[in-house]
């Protein structure tokens, strides 16, 4: 009886054992695991998506936005009919153009491709795919097949200012990111912060109320009001490729400014690209050649070089060019005029008018090489302008104290300097706005939900005086009424502008065929609504600006002058 | 020595039974926990409702906004303007202040 009791005895002993081990091992040693096994029953937790911010224009509408696309997946075990048929039912839906025969049969054998892969069970069949055509393949009652929303960038106005806006693309995580232009710029402000959800539901799906909940709001990516007028950008792109089209360059930008407060009103380029489908088109297009490509500026950059001297006081409007009855000699070069035509004892508003070489060789050794240097710095050459783009260059300017003499007079005619577009719009800007210098500046205000941060305009230092500034302003209204381009001149109308032809420098020497020509001016010249630059690179019906260049900025101008309702004097 | 009569007191009512009180009270908040988690549960339903009805709205939202950034697309409306046989003028005239339009064309 007592060997029986104990026997039991040590059974309920060991049976006790055995239960606290088991217990230790469930509740301790795998305890972490199966909590959060269960927690997954009865829990769910999702991200809530931050849509990225919208890029506006100044009236409001839209440049950039974003919009819900779907990715169509396939589930392979849920799908019942023959991947053959899946396929020629999905691909006229995903293909551009389905009367496109190669490319339809092509898309049908990409996605029989995937439906066919072995040991997957999920595969994505085609990204960003849009609503409408989400719809058609519901119609179509495939099983097997499902979609995920995805937020896609759309760009209303095609590639309209592509470089201008940039475009967005994917990280290394696969995340989106912005690149190039206002996207790559402003990516943080633009990205939201997306935000998190955990809670605890029933079997049916059911929030618990009575269990935990944990919320962080997504935050909503913030708005960019730009100053892009949508009229002037539409013109600009349209006129643009319009006289590339015409004069048979290779390539072409044109920008316009408020000279006032440094706004971009627009900003167009061609050759471009659509940036809904970046990935369509070559590397080099996606940088903004107003702000990444340097070239150096001809004859547009003598205002520069003489508004220095004027201010400098070396100078004044009708001092006597006492070198300018012929070619000049600077060290073993000789220096002529663009048409081998001299003109002695011209005035320096005549050497603006002629686009005169000498007369600027003149110009530059009256001003010199150190105060010349200072004042193309105070004007911003060789120095990033900047603008509130990603991707701005600065090509530089040669070191202060080791400017040759040739270097010297070079430099009074833009040659041997290099600079940006933008770089030279800003610089002209100080003529176009008395004197001071002014930042440009793309974005206008930053719109959040419920608030609003103006970004001012920022205002730089007097560069040079408002008296120098209205000098050279006579002079480049002369020029504009009278110089080689006088013939694409709008008549009655108040423009101060500068013709430039500029060789491209090839293998260390100048290329006589090959020109980069430009157009810079403003109007009215007293009191500027606009001031633009446009540059034609590599025009094959004229080398020079004046029959390039010149008449294309006059073609745009003249739909500017009745937008900003610019009266002509008489 | 005489004694002092004693008084009986008789109480009519009955003891106060705590057990009975407490039992009830057990109940009452057994029952409000049944009445209330039910409630909660209706509750659960009913957010659940407005959280779809919420997402389907957001969802209509965006689509209306689609549909207003193509519309507002001034590319589109000038395509459509030239499909509708709209063309820009390509010749302005001025004319003087208090000068008439008639005598001004040509």
């Amino acid at each position: 009886m007592l060997i029986r009791l104990r026997l039991i005895s040590i059974f309920f002993a060991f049976a006790y054992l055995v239960l606290v081990v088991r217990l230790f091992y469930w509740q301790i040693y795998k305890g972490k695991e199966l909590s959060v096994e269960a927690r997954g029953q009865y829990q769910a937790q999702w991200s809530i998506d931050a849509p990225r911010g919208d890029i506006l224009s100044s009236d409001g509408s839209w440049l950039a936005a974003s919009a819900d696309s779907w990715l169509i997946y396939a589930s392979l075990p849920d799908i019942k009919e023959p991947s053959k048929k899946i396929s020629e039912q999905l691909a006229p839906l995903l293909v551009e153009d389905p009367e496109d025969k190669d490319a339809l049969f092509t898309e049908i054998d990409r996605i029989y491709s995937l439906l066919t892969r072995d040991n997957v069970e999920w595969i994505p069949i085609k990204s960003k795919v849009t609503p409408e055509v989400k719809k058609h393949i519901e119609k179509l009652e495939i099983s097997g097949i499902g979609y995920e929303l995805q937020e896609a960038r759309i760009y209303p106005e095609a590639s309209t200012a592509a470089q201008l806006m940039g475009f967005v693309g994917k990280d290394e995580a696969g995340g989106d990111i912005g690149y190039f232009g206002l996207e790559g710029y402003y990516d943080v402000v633009l990205s939201g912060k997306p935000g998190f959800k955990a809670r605890e539901r029933d079997a049916s799906g059911i929030p618990i109320l009575l269990g935990t909940t944990r919320e962080i709001s997504a935050i909503k990516g913030v708005d960019l009001q730009t100053n892009i007028d949508k009229f002037i950008q539409l013109t600009l792109d349209k006129k643009l490729k319009e006289g590339i089209e015409r004069y048979g360059a290779s390539a072409g930008v044109a920008v316009v400014m408020n000279p006032k407060n440094g706004a971009i009103l627009g900003m167009g380029a061609y050759p471009s690209y659509d940036p809904s489908e970046y990935w369509e088109f070559g590397d080099e297009l996606f940088n903004n050649p107003v702000i990444s490509n340097s070239f150096e500026p001809g004859s547009v950059f003598k205002v520069i070089v003489m508004a220095s001297a004027l201010d400098a006081g070396v100078v004044k409007p009708d001092t006597i060019c006492n070198i300018c009855g012929g070619a000049v000699k600077v060290d073993k070069y000789t220096i002529e005029t663009w048409n081998q035509q001299y003109y002695p004892n011209s005035t320096l508003t005549d050497v603006i008018v002629h686009s005169d070489n000498v007369g600027m060789v003149f110009t530059s050794r009256r001003i010199g090489a150190d105060i010349l240097f200072d004042y193309l710095e105070n004007f911003g050459i060789g120095k990033p302008t900047g603008i509130d783009l990603q991707g701005e260059a600065n090509p530089g300017l040669r070191d202060k104290g080791k400017w040759s003499s040739v270097d010297l007079a070079t430099a009074g005619f833009g040659q041997g300097v290099a600079v940006t577009p933008i770089q030279l719009l800003t610089a002209v800007s100080v003529i176009a706005n008395k004197g001071v210098k002014v930042t440009p500046q793309v974005v206008d205000k930053l719109v959040g939900d419920g608030w609003e941060e103006d970004i001012k305009p920022v205002i730089g230092k007097r560069v040079i005086s408002q008296r120098s500034a209205e000098q050279i302003t006579t002079m480049m209204v002369e020029a504009a009424k009278n110089g080689e381009s006088k013939w694409t001149h709008a008549r009655g109308f108040r423009v101060a502008g500068k013709t430039g032809t500029a060789q491209i420098p090839i293998e260390g020497h100048y290329d006589e065929d090959k020109t980069i020509a430009s157009f810079v001016g403003f109007a009215p010249y007293d009191n500027p609504k606009f001031l633009m630059l446009v540059t034609l690179r590599q025009p094959t019906t004229s080398p020079w600006a004046s029959e390039t260049a010149a008449p294309l900025w006059y073609s745009i101008a003249k739909d500017f002058f009745e937008y900003f309702q610019i009266q002509p004097e008489k | 020595m005489r004694r002092k009569p004693q008084i009986k007191i008789s109480n009519s009512k009955k003891p106060f039974n705590k057990k009975v009180l407490f039992g009830i009270l057990i109940s009452f908040c057994a029952a409000a926990q049944v009445f209330f988690t039910i409630g909660t549960s209706a509750l659960g339903a009913q957010i659940s409702s407005f959280e779809e009805e919420v997402e389907l709205l957001t969802k209509e939202n965006r689509e209306l906004e689609d549909k207003l950034i193509s519309s507002t697309s001034l590319i589109q409306l000038r395509q459509k303007a030239e499909d509708l046989g709209f063309a820009k003028s390509t010749t302005t005239y001025y004319i003087e202040k208090g000068e008439s339009y008639a005598m001004s064309a040509p």
